[in-house]
């Protein structure tokens, strides 16, 4: 009974939820009331973990990430609860649970490779995997007959095995020590990579670089020596005003 | 990645100084601020690096001032150069060796 009457509450808040949105012409939405957002979300929160439970307990990174699964399946339950139309007459869990899912889901794939692979070719990429496995060949036999059927041009092919090459990528840290012994010396991979980009480290005469700088510095123009010195805590009034007075 | 932000241990952010800019009557915001800082580095690295004798062009001086590290050592360098104009030199050999022997 009391269940009946919290389902009558739920649907009468959505109702009423739907007439304080604020919407653009595209349908996109701006503001709504905060409160009853909240309220809504605190009532239906036991669905993540319903639906984390049940979809995302048997792997054991799922067991490890839980805590962070859950608070994607609630910013999920947010995007429902905004996306929610209680005219249609669906339950609130049924059309809850695809965006909770969605949320995990986007977040498990964002979560796995180092180097980024945008989600349409994600998606593409596992939908050729299952198509492959169904018909036991491997992704790369794949013939162009069926990329056709299944509606993939031959450039998302492609773009899909230049992503499937970065799962065998060895990535390494630039900062990782180059060995046990030379911990000591702090010396990391970053230190004997070369640059493109021209090392200010050389041995110059030091009296020298000063007097370029200085040179340097008087080929700007005033509001450009103005910005410089001040981005450095100078007090460029004082000093571009003595430059100004010594060149009169 | 293109970073147009970099912090800097001390000084002014773009905000104040797009201020003091408009109290002293260069009127801009913030954004203004930023973009003349860059360009004035530009044209001050490019400037540097040719009187040293090692020309660099607009696209490598543009990847330099992306780097928070060079954005430091310019600090540095106005310093020594403000100490040097002012005649005041009596760290600057002392500190000039420590920044060039990074």
């Amino acid at each position: 009974m009391k269940e009946k009457e919290k389902v009558v509450d739920d649907l009468e808040l959505f109702k009423f939820y739907q007439t304080t949105k604020v919407l653009t012409e595209e349908g996109k939405l701006v503001t709504s009331n905060q409160v009853i957002r909240n309220d809504l979300a605190q009532r239906n929160a036991k669905l993540v973990t319903f639906v984390i439970n049940k979809f995302y307990s048997k792997k054991s990174k799922h067991k490890t990430l839980r805590s962070d699964l859950l608070q994607e399946g609630h910013l999920g339950l947010f995007d429902a609860i905004d996306g929610y139309k209680p005219e249609l007459g669906f339950k609130f869990s049924t059309y809850a649970t695809w965006w909770i899912r969605q949320s995990v889901n986007s977040y498990l794939l964002d979560e796995e490779p180092i180097f980024h692979i945008p989600s349409h070719i994600r998606t593409a990429r596992n939908k050729l995997e299952n198509l492959a496995k169904e018909r036991s060949i491997l992704v790369r036999d794949i013939s162009k007959e069926t990329l056709e059927e299944i509606g993939m041009t031959e450039k998302m092919f492609a773009s899909i095995e230049a992503a499937n090459k970065t799962r065998s990528w060895n990535h390494v840290c630039l900062d990782m020590p180059l060995s046990c012994s030379d911990n000591q010396t702090n010396k990391s991979l970053r230190d004997i990579i070369a640059s493109d980009t021209p090392d200010f480290s050389l041995s110059f005469d030091n009296k020298k670089i000063i007097l370029a700088s200085i040179k340097a510095f008087q080929a700007l123009n005033t509001r450009e020596k103005h910005i410089l010195l001040q981005r450095y805590g100078f007090e460029s009034n004082k000093i571009v005003k003595t430059e100004s007075e010594t060149s009169k | 990645m293109n970073n147009k932000y970099i912090t800097i241990a001390e000084g002014e952010d773009y905000r104040t100084i797009a201020a003091k800019m408009t109290d002293l009557g260069y009127k801009m915001n913030h954004a203004t601020a930023r973009n003349i800082l860059l360009s004035g580095m530009k044209k001050f690295i490019r400037s540097i690096s040719g009187e040293l004798g090692h020309p660099i062009d607009e696209d490598q001086a543009l990847s330099l001032i992306m780097r928070q590290d060079i954005h430091e050592v310019i600090g540095d360098i106005l310093t020594l150069s403000i100490q040097e104009e002012d005649g005041k030199c009596q760290q600057v050999n002392q500190t000039a060796n420590q920044l060039y022997q990074i």
